[in-house]
């Protein structure tokens, strides 16, 4: 399945935005429902979250792994983790466009799940991982004007 | 009294079914119950590296965890039970749980059981399981395709039978003036009965008794099954079908599941209860169809049907289901002629493994499968050489004369007048009129669309030396046991078990009529093997025909047996005694009479008995049917089409039916009408989907469009009456002829209504997506 996700920052620059995408203290605060970030060396993290969206519900644990930066124009995220809802590979392209005083942000994935997450992913999966990327990029927008994330 | 044999009573179940009263088996509650929750793999084939119980084991409320390791040499693997001969059938071993690879989403990993349901699926969730995913297939053709992932050892290419039937078509298509080809797709459906699968089992642990409650069609035959598997004789397992909430085939087969739920009572000394929700029921129980057929059709410019091919791929789904193999070939191949005087049919069958939830019966069984190739041919054909497809159908009819009408798959139609259910058919359609209105319509640009179908199916399953030639591990006869009591009430025993279709009436209405009492006065009871000694369950629409050929010769014999007591009674000899209407009256002598109800008495009483005869009134009957049944028919259905959204709206639809002769009209029009419905939702609405990673996208009733009752008009119902010649009621099934007749219909009209974009065939579910695209093609 492929998810796209766009995100207006007013006022900052893609510089500025890349040093907090890969800032894990950041990052565990504005990953949706994160309970836990583990840095691992060379962009690849143990990441535990908590969920609580329709029926996507319980805990999932998995590897996430950033690569292929070219700062501050783009990279790699991957991700692959589980719960019992069912599994979820990941794999986005991030790319960091200067827009006037800001960035805009694009973020292109392709999504594969099983398990419930499969059977109701055509319905939900899409809307469901659009909020979630959506709240990510929103929270390091507060993360970076200084409020608190919204979790 | 009045005559209850042909009477519209209504149905007695209903009253319970309707308000709430009925005992399902989620309903059952026992002292000391535990629950049971199943985890199922999420992949579609992978290696088991490890499994860790462990932590569910020490879960709050959690009494047992096992994995398939565990249960290894303690208990036996799901046998198949239809062992098609001459086809090289492979059925590798299902185990009750995976042991060190998983071949669909859906198969079973291990078994909680806790003291509450939602405390084992808790508990599910803490099982660790390490996998290691493996390359997955899910089409069919692909399956057998070189370098794809192979399900079993002994199968290879997937395959797991190669079946061929018919008397060889190529001299027709080497003489024919016209030939049809196409590939269709008839896809993958998932039954979804109301009430999901479920079991509560109870271990006497010092008798050794085991009683299963369970949602089964055919308890006799799960005894029979389960007893192996779980090695528990069988006069010391006791399966109860209590209220079953539909089944449409889905609860033939015998599953791990119910006898996981059997063996954990055992193992704990503790009744278990396992309950599958809606989204399990979606991958865990059986779906159906699931064919991709290349037909092809030969015939000549007048419109005759010469001859007719068929290679067909059915999958199988991971493991070869209880009466899998039967479906996609004895009755699917051998009814390709459908109603048709086809000389020459060729039909080739492959069933094939794939990582899917393996499939079996489901309403109609093969024969919807069979039904549409012929009656999408028919059409196709029609438009070909450009004759009316009401005519071609017409001409190539069996005609009523050439009854009983030995085919070229090698069966015999019993009986049949298919076209005086045209006829009937037509007149109530005004088929002029409409194609003028169709006309009229079109220049508007409207999109009206008239589709036929007229079909014959087998059913009444079956005689059972036929049963054993084609390879089915059981007999289908059946058996009824008729109870008189001492104030003349009845009760009836079947041994086939109705879960829906109304036989607990329509049966009262036979005994009512044989004996001449009111219908109130019997009572029918089935699906329990500590009540019925035998029988074969109600499935291929057989529960009438031959279970109540059974009942009508049990109230026979009850007759014959109450005669002997009446002729003593009235001090004459038998034979002056006529029976009629509840009451033996001796010939020509008015007033001299004893009414039934007396005699129960004076039997029971026994305190002047005839000599050599014994007290009582009871009687048994063990009918084994000399062949199967064939109703036929002929639906059409009327639709538009929104030219803007591809919407597809029912107009009208007008269902002609023979099944024989009709016991209760009511039933047989509400049968109908379910059939019906069923089978439209194949046409416009239902369809599984995987994706090529064995991932079910259609897991709920969300994803998974069923009909709903606002989708449609009034269903027309109209009949003619046909008697079975070999029953002695006369009577042919009805419980799928609506399923097997309307798929076509429905694909043929809306064929018929895109007839202006030249639009010649769409796979089904027809869904406004895809019509719509289809006019837009047809527009360009």
């Amino acid at each position: 399945m492929q998810l796209e996700y766009r995100h207006q920052y007013g006022g900052l620059a893609p510089d500025v935005l890349w040093g907090a995408l890969f800032d894990p203290e950041i990052l565990r605060r504005a990953i949706p429902g994160c309970q836990g970030l583990e840095g691992q060396g060379d962009g690849a993290y143990k990441a535990s979250l908590g969920l609580n969206v329709g029926p996507i519900r319980g805990g999932f644990d998995g590897q996430v792994a950033l690569s292929d930066a070219e700062p501050p124009r783009r990279y790699r995220l991957r991700l692959d983790g589980g719960g019992a809802p069912g599994q979820v590979k990941a794999d986005a392209w991030i790319s960091l466009e200067p827009d006037g005083q800001g960035t805009s942000l694009l973020c292109r994935a392709e999504v594969s799940a099983t398990g419930t997450l499969a059977a109701v992913g055509q319905r939900v999966m899409g809307s469901v991982g659009k909020m979630l990327v959506g709240r990510f990029f929103k929270n390091i927008e507060h993360e970076l004007s200084g409020q608190r994330a919204t979790g | 009294m009045p005559t209850v044999f042909g009477t519209a009573i209504k149905r007695r179940e209903d009253p319970r079914l309707i308000t709430g009263r009925a005992t399902y088996t989620d309903d059952i509650r026992l002292p000391g119950l535990v629950h049971a929750a199943i985890l199922r793999s999420p992949h579609a084939h992978a290696r088991i590296r490890s499994i860790d119980v462990e932590k569910a084991r020490r879960a709050p409320g959690v009494v047992a965890a096992y994995t398939g390791r565990d249960l290894q040499g303690r208990i036996g693997t799901v046998p198949t039970a239809w062992l098609l001969p001459d086809s090289d059938l492979k059925t590798p071993p299902h185990p009750v749980l995976a042991v060190d690879r998983v071949r669909y989403v859906g198969d079973g990993v291990a078994l909680v059981v806790a003291d509450s349901p939602a405390r084992a699926r808790d508990a599910l969730e803490l099982i660790g399981v390490e996998y290691e995913p493996l390359p997955v297939v899910v089409n069919q053709e692909e399956a057998m395709q070189p370098g794809k992932p192979q399900l079993h050892g002994e199968a290879p290419k997937n395959v797991a039978f190669h079946w061929k039937a018919g008397n060889g078509a190529s001299e027709a298509f080497q003489q024919a003036e016209v030939v049809v080809r196409h590939r269709f797709v008839n896809n993958r459906l998932i039954p979804n009965a109301m009430e999901p699968r479920s079991a509560v089992a109870r271990y006497n642990p010092s008798s050794g008794e085991m009683t299963l409650w369970m949602t089964s069609q055919n308890p006799h035959i799960h005894r029979y099954l389960l007893s192996g598997i779980l090695g528990i004789p069988e006069h010391k397992l006791r399966v109860v079908a209590p209220e079953v909430g539909g089944g449409f085939g889905s609860k033939i087969a015998c599953y791990p599941d119910e006898a996981l739920v059997a063996f954990a009572a055992r193992e704990l000394g503790v009744p278990v209860k396992w309950t599958e929700d809606r989204r399990e029921s979606f991958i865990a129980t059986t779906h159906g169809r699931d064919h991709i057929q290349d037909v092809e059709l030969a015939g000549r410019k007048d419109g005759t049907i010469t001859g007719l091919r068929a290679t067909v791929h059915a999958s199988m789904g991971a493991y070869v289901s209880t009466a899998a193999p039967g479906v996609p070939t004895i009755l699917f191949g051998l009814m390709l002629q459908g109603a048709y005087r086809i000389p020459q049919i060729e039909v080739d069958v492959y069933g094939v493994f794939t990582n899917t939830t393996p499939t079996d019966a489901y309403r109609g069984a093969g024969r919807p499968e069979a039904t549409f190739i012929v009656e999408r041919l028919v059409d196709l054909f029609a438009r070909q050489i450009g004759m009316d497809p009401a005519e071609v159908r017409r001409r190539n009819f069996i005609p009523a004369n050439a009854f009983p009408y030995d085919t070229p798959t090698g069966l015999t139609y019993d009986s049949g007048d298919y076209a005086t259910a045209l006829d009937k058919l037509l007149e109530a359609l005004d088929y002029p009129a409409l194609r003028r209105r169709q006309e009229e319509l079109r220049r508007q640009g409207r999109y009206l669309g008239v589709g036929f179908s007229t079909y014959v199916e087998i059913c009444g399953l079956g005689p059972s030396q036929v049963a054993g030639a084609v390879g089915f591990q059981g007999g289908l006869w059946d058996s009824a046991t008729l109870r008189v009591l001492p104030t003349g009430k009845v009760l009836v025993y079947t041994g086939t078990s109705p879960h829906g279709q109304g036989e607990e009436t329509t049966f009262a209405q036979i005994v009512a009529e044989a004996l001449g009492i009111p219908v109130e006065d019997v009572e029918v009871r089935h699906g329990d093997t500590g009540e019925v000694y035998m029988g074969w369950g109600t499935y291929g629409s057989r529960t009438t025909p031959v279970g109540g050929s059974a009942v009508a010769r049990a109230a026979e014999r009850v007759v014959e047996k109450a005669r002997v007591f009446a002729a003593h009674m009235l001090e004459v000899a038998q034979d002056d005694l006529t029976f009629e209407e509840g009451r033996f009256q001796v010939k020509g002598a008015p007033g001299r009479s004893v009414s039934f109800q007396d005699v129960a008495l004076q039997a029971h009483l026994a305190w002047n008995l005839p000599e050599g005869v014994e007290p009582s009134l009871e009687a048994s009957a063990f009918y084994d049917p000399p062949n199967f049944c064939y109703p036929f028919g002929a639906h059409a259905c009327v639709v538009e089409v929104d030219r803007d959204t591809g919407e597809v709206r029912l107009e009208r639809y007008v269902a002609v039916d023979d099944c024989g002769r009709i016991i209760n009209p009511l039933i047989v029009e509400g049968q109908v009408h379910g059939g019906v419905v069923q089978g439209i939702g194949q046409a416009l609405w239902e369809g599984a989907v995987y994706d090529e990673n064995g991932q079910l996208l259609t897991g709920s009733l969300m994803d998974y469009a069923l009909p709903k009752a606002r989708f449609f008009p009034e269903i027309e119902t109209h009949h003619t009456e046909t008697p079975a010649p070999h029953n002695p009621l006369g009577v042919k099934g009805v419980g799928e002829t609506g399923t097997i007749a309307s798929t076509p219909a429905v694909v043929n009209a809306v064929v018929d209504a895109l007839a202006p974009f030249g639009v010649k065939h769409l796979e089904t579910p027809l869904t406004p997506e895809k019509v719509w695209k289809a006019m837009q093609d047809g527009r360009r």
